[in-house]
């Protein structure tokens, strides 16, 4: 019994250490045999119904953590680009905005503050998101914040594709972080343009991909070998940002979102890498 | 590397076992409440000669063997609570029920293996943390600081995993001053003899036992009785 047992495992032993390389370059939709519509879901192909739920089960976890989670994973470094979105952005004091995935609030309070700062102005901030969970957190960092007026925050559960709005009801939308989740991006592009006036705004900021080859190595690396353990540890969830580092490869790059966007209408839409382009930021406008 | 071996596996590079295992040891000390960090430094420092030596050491014994074919595990679905209920006062089945309803707690709240990557060697490492709840009973170590050292130390002699030894070590010197003198002059003598002496616990078919009275389980494991206060 033991020479067989010792056999098998040298056996197992040589199988688990072939080196089976996992695939970074994203599946096209083209190939999948499959007769329904499929997705991705970072690096799994899933049945569209499937991608929202899934995604849905993401957030519902890494609601409670995820702002712990961001300042680790990116060092700190999401403040600098939410701040400088927003300086891009050039929030108007009268505004009516529309923060679009925008969850636990880190761009909706940086857009009220720049029009707070404005005296008499009577801009509002209106946050939606797909996620009770995240709204909720969003909600108790608000009421915790003495320096944001709570009346000009509103709170809204819904779907970035199919937006609970009029046409032309609000003079920008920003998008941050979220749109790389959501299942149809072409669908939330024009959502956008639809909810939008004229004279109207269309931000995101998103990570994209990075073009130098030595640094996409070390982005790569840090991303695959770190990100996962990080969740694990501090959130108790490997599987969430293992899903985050893959979604992000699977999004489109820089100038392919760019023409998306014009595609929905937006005119002189344009992108600007921040760090090399782990992120970008792209802007449309609706004229 | 490699694909998934098991439903739970995550397979994961060398660096990063590394960095869970640091991570999960500073996350443990920090929040002890995080039972999934102490499962994940067991995983990672339970390397591939300690974990085959406990295989092979199965292998060796006829309830071992087993085992290993047979792969039972210790969950909420397998382990009848009722039927534990109701058997005799001072059986290992009926104290073993006693303990999980004393500390309103279950099979399942062991968390699954995750980042063993051998699909036999999983089962080792599996097996060891769902008898722990078992070690505590027929020992007659309670979860107390105390408890939780002495059998810590029994693993550690018997099993020789890494997180054990540690465990064990670093507990000891985690004692207060009243504890570790008892510890010392009491439980650890007494435990070392257990671990040397007893039967290996890896191979013991615990779900056979059940209707075992308790003093006859010991004895056939080679156990002496926990020792009393005055002792």
């Amino acid at each position: 019994m033991r020479a067989s047992s010792s056999s098998r495992l040298l056996l197992l032993h040589h199988a688990v250490n072939k080196r089976m390389p996992v695939s970074l370059t994203p599946r096209h939709l083209a190939q999948s045999p499959r007769f329904f519509a499929t997705t991705h879901f970072g690096f799994q192909d899933v049945e569209e119904g499937e991608k929202a739920k899934k995604v849905h089960e993401v957030f519902a976890n890494v609601a409670g953590r995820y702002d712990l989670m961001n300042d680790a994973m990116s060092m700190g470094i999401h403040r600098v680009w939410k701040n400088y979105f927003v300086h891009r952005l050039n929030p108007q004091p009268n505004w009516k905005h529309l923060d679009v995935a925008g969850g636990t609030g880190d761009i909706a309070f940086r857009v009220l503050r720049k029009m707070q700062a404005v005296k008499g102005s009577t801009g509002h901030v209106t946050v939606l998101d797909i996620n009770q969970n995240m709204l909720d957190v969003g909600q108790a960092r608000a009421t915790q914040d003495a320096t944001l007026s709570q009346e000009r925050l509103s709170w809204v559960c819904g779907d970035a594709e199919s937006l609970p709005f009029d046409d032309q009801s609000f003079d920008a939308y920003t998008i941050a972080f979220g749109i790389r989740n959501c299942t149809h991006v072409d669908k939330v592009v024009a959502e956008a343009y639809r909810v939008l006036k004229k004279g109207g705004r269309f931000f995101c900021l998103e990570f994209s991909q990075v073009k130098n080859p030595l640094l996409r190595m070390v982005y790569d690396q840090y991303s695959f070998q770190v990100i996962p353990v990080l969740g694990h540890v501090l959130a108790g969830d490997w599987h969430s940002y293992q899903y985050l580092v893959e979604s992000i490869r699977r999004f489109p790059r820089q100038d392919e979102f760019r023409d998306m966007i014009s595609t929905a209408g937006f005119q002189g839409s344009a992108y600007e890498n921040l760090t090399f382009g782990t992120c970008a930021v792209h802007c449309g406008f609706k004229r | 590397m490699a694909h998934r071996l098991y439903p739970t596996h995550i397979p994961t590079s060398p660096l990063q076992k590394l960095l869970l295992a640091g991570g999960s040891a500073l996350m443990a000390i920090a929040r002890p409440q995080r039972g999934d960090m102490v499962a994940t430094m067991g995983e990672t420092t339970a390397i591939r000669p300690v974990l085959q030596r406990l295989y092979d050491n199965m292998a060796r014994d006829e309830g071992g063997q087993r085992l290993l074919l047979e792969r039972p595990r210790i969950t909420n679905t397998s382990v009848d609570r009722k039927y534990l209920r109701s058997l005799e006062e001072g059986t290992f089945g009926r104290e073993y029920e006693r303990f999980l309803s004393s500390l309103e707690t279950s099979p399942d709240a062991r968390p699954p293996v995750q980042f063993i990557d051998d699909a036999d060697l999983v089962y080792v490492m599996q097996r060891y943390r769902e008898t722990h709840d078992f070690t505590h009973v027929v020992l007659g170590m309670p979860t107390t600081m105390l408890g939780e050292v002495t059998v810590k130390w029994f693993e550690g002699i018997q099993f020789g995993l890494p997180m054990c030894v540690s465990g064990g070590v670093f507990g000891t010197l985690r004692l207060g001053p009243k504890h570790r003198q008892r510890f010392f002059s009491t439980y650890m003598p007494w435990v070392i003899k257990q671990g040397v002496n007893g039967r290996f616990f890896l191979s013991v078919e615990w779900e056979k036992h059940w209707e075992t009275p308790l003093k006859q389980l010991r004895r056939q494991l080679n156990l002496d009785p926990p020792p009393t206060e005055n002792s």
